[in-house]
């Protein structure tokens, strides 16, 4: 019961879009440090009940300034989002500023790197679609924030970045 | 030997008790490690397109520090998978004229550095030349202005 409390308020209170702009030190979840890279860090919050508009996340990847703001947060669903939950984000975000799908093919490639690992690569045209057309990119510019959506089909998964975008 | 096991059933990930640069550690080593990353690019002629590429490690190795069964190691091993997939996805949406060379060493990096931070570490024989650029371009999702 107090458990369901706690997770009620932290989907009213602590939407992990509203982490943007705070210093990591006011994140209410502990972040470890993962990397820093000219002055940009990275930080992992993991094995937490969060939210991003009604869905839950248990992971995210937070990158800071120099200063410790956080300008990006990521995580993905396991999961392509379905219309349903589309439709919520439109309700409350409106319609989205992009959403495409790949139109036609331009170039196919594989290619052994030195690495020894493969790489099979596929470029191709972009194309404003609808929601049933199976999306590749959804985006989102709301008050300062990038909301990017990348949907990959074949993996049955769906990433999500929210960007500062000042 | 470590057998190696295919990362859709990371969470079986068979690790081992071995030693590892001399230290007794957790030990395993995967085969065919996979993932597919995509980014958006705008041309100048203002047409959007797309370039994903799906990277595939042929053979990495894991290790963990003691102290934790093997089940939590796998577990532990599959989110730090996890957590690499979606820092190189956010990495390759700012960074979209990145080459496929420069995304392999990202994942692998992040592969790394998602262990280290749980005490372990990920490595494979790699060498790290980077390919030529393509044309210019501009990035419309993230943009960030990636210089090699």
């Amino acid at each position: 019961m107090i458990k369901s409390i706690v997770f009620l308020f932290l989907i009213m209170n602590n939407p992990i879009e509203g982490f943007l702009g705070l210093n990591i030190s006011e994140l209410p979840y502990p972040a470890i440090e993962m990397d820093s890279e000219e002055g940009i860090k990275t930080y992992v919050v993991s094995d937490q009940e969060m939210v991003f508009l009604f869905k839950e996340v248990s992971l995210i990847i937070i990158e800071t300034d120099n200063k410790g703001i956080i300008k990006s947060i990521s995580t993905d669903f396991k999961e392509i989002i379905d219309e349903d939950y589309y439709k919520d984000l439109v309700d409350k975000l409106g319609k989205p500023d992009q959403i495409k799908k790949m139109s036609a093919i331009i170039n196919e490639d594989s290619e052994v790197l030195d690495s020894g690992n493969t790489a099979i690569s596929t470029t191709g045209y972009l194309e404003e679609c609808q929601f049933v057309d199976k999306p590749m990119f959804i985006k989102w510019n709301k008050l300062d924030k990038d909301i990017v959506f990348s949907i990959f089909h074949d993996q049955g998964n769906t990433h999500l970045t929210i960007n500062s975008s000042e | 030997m470590v057998g190696f096991s295919k990362l859709r059933e990371a969470f079986n990930l068979e690790y081992a008790d071995g030693i590892s640069n001399g230290i007794p550690s957790k030990v395993a080593g995967v085969a065919n490690i996979n993932n597919t990353f995509a980014t958006g690019k705008v041309n100048p002629d203002g047409s959007f397109f797309t370039h994903a590429v799906e990277l595939n490690i042929p053979k990495g190795y894991f290790t963990l520090s003691l102290g934790r069964t093997n089940g939590t190691a796998a577990n532990q091993t599959a989110r730090a998978l996890n957590v690499a997939n979606i820092r190189t996805q956010v990495w390759y949406l700012q960074n979209p004229k990145a080459s496929n060379t420069a995304l392999d060493q990202k994942w692998n990096k992040n592969i790394d550095l998602a262990m280290r931070i749980i005490g372990g570490g990920f490595s494979q024989n790699s060498s790290f030349a980077l390919r030529s650029l393509a044309p210019y371009i501009e990035e419309f999702f993230l943009g960030r202005t990636y210089q090699l």
